[in-house]
């Protein structure tokens, strides 16, 4: 079993990659999963500021707006006094001060009479706010006013405007992906790593025995190609059902019960398990293209998060673009990630659904098989080249 | 233990070897020497059936030659022109590899590959990767993979181009001393020297053809000149070198810039006869060199061009 041996030797060497690779896996699962666990409508929340508003004007106009400014933040009583107000702010008492001038108004073509004063602590996002805030105030208002309403009318008008809630409903491209199991999410993601971690590993052991001069001394020896081969197929497969058990195991260790009591945990595990296979096979048929270190790289960059991107690894698929969803179809892992996406919104699956599993694990296996007669005739043509 | 007839490949239009004879005793080491582009490296992995060619045949240990003649493989160790070992495992991890490929038995192979690293004296670099090695010790890596196994016939491939000249006498050293525990060895290279050193007997060959084979001293003297002799002479006028030339056995005088350059077709007495001549002339004379043909000249003789050309 020298062939196999070679094998695991250069497997070994590879092992602090893989783990690097495990470790940004489960980093991006847990963190993904974390935030669709979350209360997705309260990611946004208005700060309110510590404000001062120096009404001079004393108007229907400034007392509205000042009564409507309340509303946001927090209002703090302050003498008109330069160096009271400029000391507060060094000190970060108030945040925005705004001043009203004497004659502040909006005159009946809708401009502003005299222009508001506002001193703001610099670079504050806050802040921006505010003047949003009166700037849509004063907008409302010159609306109103110019629409026929007298200035108490046209006051007091925006302020009930204002208190006029929204209501916003969050649209998802599906509504079921709310309630997936978080090992659910694990499976999401497991083409990325699973695809890294294998054209790496795999990737640099076929290049060191398909190097020519190696190919030669080992075609000199008393080895049979047979012989090599089925240790080569030993070794890959070994690589392959390991790396299938820890990223089975993971989730088991993280999800427990959960994972155990999913009516759906043999499709969960098959479906994984076929995806390694197109792993494999994808591997070998890059194998005879990528001769050079920095090449392999470069290969699994393109096939990792190539494919994680087109086939709704890190987007889940139904939010994917119709046009990127017409090629993602000729790539295998989209038919993982349908496959996935129709367990993880079933707990039960029967009829379509079951029909749709298998379709989905068929399709990915009619990939196997064509990536490695891919392979095989392309490995013939280059030998006879040679 | 090798018999080659009649053997020819080609590429396409290019005739690499052309009706090729050879025979490879049993214990010698046997030299293939010849160009850049000869024809050599092709006879090797005719040999070694990583070619198949268009005509002849081809027997090792007495059976033909073929891709699965696994049983004939066994007993053949390769080193190739180019290092081929795993960069990803360290020197013990590649040469006990190549051993495994022949070798079943666990301590057998601990012990063989012991064996082969202080034979290429690598043990202190034992647990290096190979691109911590340098080119010599690179080489010498190479060449234990090949012959870890130690087997009855091993082929070497130009062991030693772009090696410095230390590692190139220990690995010169070390073939001869695999020889004397009993391996037969075909050696090819371009540089004669090295042959002309280790070589029990030696196949000229080019243009796919062996032009010649015998021993250093075979081929030596198949060729007319037998001595050269190269000395500082001052002033030489053309009636002293008319003289020269009438010494017996002078096949060609040169002289130019001081020296001059003769050849002579016998080795006995040329130099004292030279040397009575002008000092009976009364010519003063400098440094003298004698020197007996090389390989370089037997090439010269046979084909008309130098061998490093």
């Amino acid at each position: 079993m020298t062939v196999f041996r070679g094998f695991i030797t250069i497997v070994k060497r590879n092992i602090a990659m893989n783990m690097i690779y495990l470790v940004i896996f489960l980093a991006i699962a847990i963190i993904a999963q974390k935030m669709s666990a979350g209360d997705q409508a309260k990611q946004f929340e208005q700060t309110s500021l510590k404000m001062a508003v120096i009404d001079e004007a004393n108007t229907t106009l400034s007392k509205g707006l000042k009564t409507y400014l309340g509303q946001f933040n927090t209002l703090v009583d302050l003498p008109n006094e330069k160096s009271v107000l400029q000391e507060r702010l060094f000190y970060r008492d108030v945040e925005y001060i705004l001043t009203i001038p004497k004659g502040f108004d909006i005159d009946a073509q809708g401009n502003v009479t005299e222009e508001l004063k506002v001193t703001k602590l610099p670079g504050t996002i806050m802040a921006f706010y505010a003047d949003e805030q009166v700037n849509g105030f004063i907008d409302e208002y010159r609306l109103l006013l110019t629409g026929g309403y007298t200035p108490d009318e046209a006051a007091k008008k925006a302020l009930e405007l204002t208190e006029i809630t929204p209501t916003v409903n969050m649209v998802t491209a599906e509504s079921k992906r709310a309630e997936w199991a978080g090992y659910s999410y694990m499976f999401q993601y497991l083409p990325y790593v699973i695809l890294a971690m294998t054209v790496m590993t795999l990737g640099s052991i076929m290049m060191e025995f398909y190097k020519t001069t190696v190919r030669r001394r080992m075609r000199c020896s008393a080895l049979s190609n047979a012989r090599r081969n089925i240790e080569f197929f030993f070794g890959y497969m070994l690589f392959g059902t390991v790396i299938w058990a820890i990223f089975s195991i993971l989730p088991l260790i993280m999800y427990g019960k959960a994972l155990l009591e999913d009516g759906n945990l043999g499709f969960y595990l098959l479906n994984s398990f076929v995806l390694v296979l197109i792993a494999l096979s994808l591997t070998v048929l890059l194998g005879l293209f990528v001769k050079k270190p920095e090449l392999l790289s470069a290969a699994v960059n393109v096939v990792s998060l190539g494919m994680s991107f087109l086939c709704g690894v890190f987007i889940p698929v139904t939010m994917l673009d119709k046009n990127v969803t017409m090629i993602s179809k000729f790539l295998p892992v989209y038919w993982y990630e349908t496959t996935l996406q129709v367990l993880a919104d079933n707990k039960i699956l029967s009829g379509d659904t079951l029909t749709s599993v298998w379709r989905g694990i068929g399709i990915q296996l009619m990939f196997v098989a064509a990536f490695l007669a891919l392979a095989m005739v392309i490995g013939k043509t280059q030998e006879k080249e040679k | 233990m090798i018999h080659i007839e009649n053997l020819v490949k080609r590429y396409g239009d290019l005739v690499a070897l052309d009706h090729l004879n050879l025979d490879v005793k049993e214990g010698e080491i046997f030299g293939l020497l010849g160009p850049n582009g000869s024809g050599k490296t092709t006879a090797i992995n005719c040999i070694l059936a990583l070619l198949k060619y268009d005509k002849g045949t081809i027997t090792v240990f007495g059976k033909p030659m073929k891709t699965t003649s696994y049983d004939i493989k066994k007993n053949i160790g390769i080193v190739m022109q180019e290092v081929a070992v795993f960069d990803q495992m360290t020197v013990r991890e590649n040469i006990d590899y190549f051993c495994g490929l022949y070798v079943t038995d666990k301590e057998k192979r601990r012990e063989l590959v012991d064996e082969a690293i202080d034979f290429v004296g690598l043990n202190d670099y034992e647990k290096k990767r190979p691109k911590k090695l340098s080119g010599g010790l690179l080489r010498r890596l190479n060449i234990a993979c090949g012959i870890v196994h130690k087997p009855k016939l091993i082929i070497l491939d130009e062991p030693t181009v772009a090696v410095d000249p230390q590692s190139r006498n220990r690995i010169l050293e070390g073939i001869v001393e695999l020889n004397k525990k009993g391996s037969t060895i075909i050696y090819t290279s371009h540089y004669m020297e090295e042959v002309e050193q280790i070589c029990t007997r030696i196949a000229i060959i080019d243009h796919g053809q062996v032009l010649a084979t015998g021993t250093t001293e075979e081929l030596k003297n198949m060729i007319k000149p037998k001595e050269k002799i190269t000395i500082q002479a001052i002033a030489l006028d053309e009636s002293n070198l008319a003289e020269i030339e009438r010494i017996p056995h002078t096949i060609d005088v040169e002289y130019e810039d001081q020296v001059l350059k003769l050849r002579f077709e016998s080795a006995e007495h040329n130099l004292i006869r030279l040397l009575n001549y002008l000092k009976d002339s009364n010519i003063a004379f400098g440094r003298v060199f004698s020197e007996r043909p090389t390989l370089n000249d037997v090439f010269l003789e046979i084909t008309g061009t130098e061998l490093r050309d």
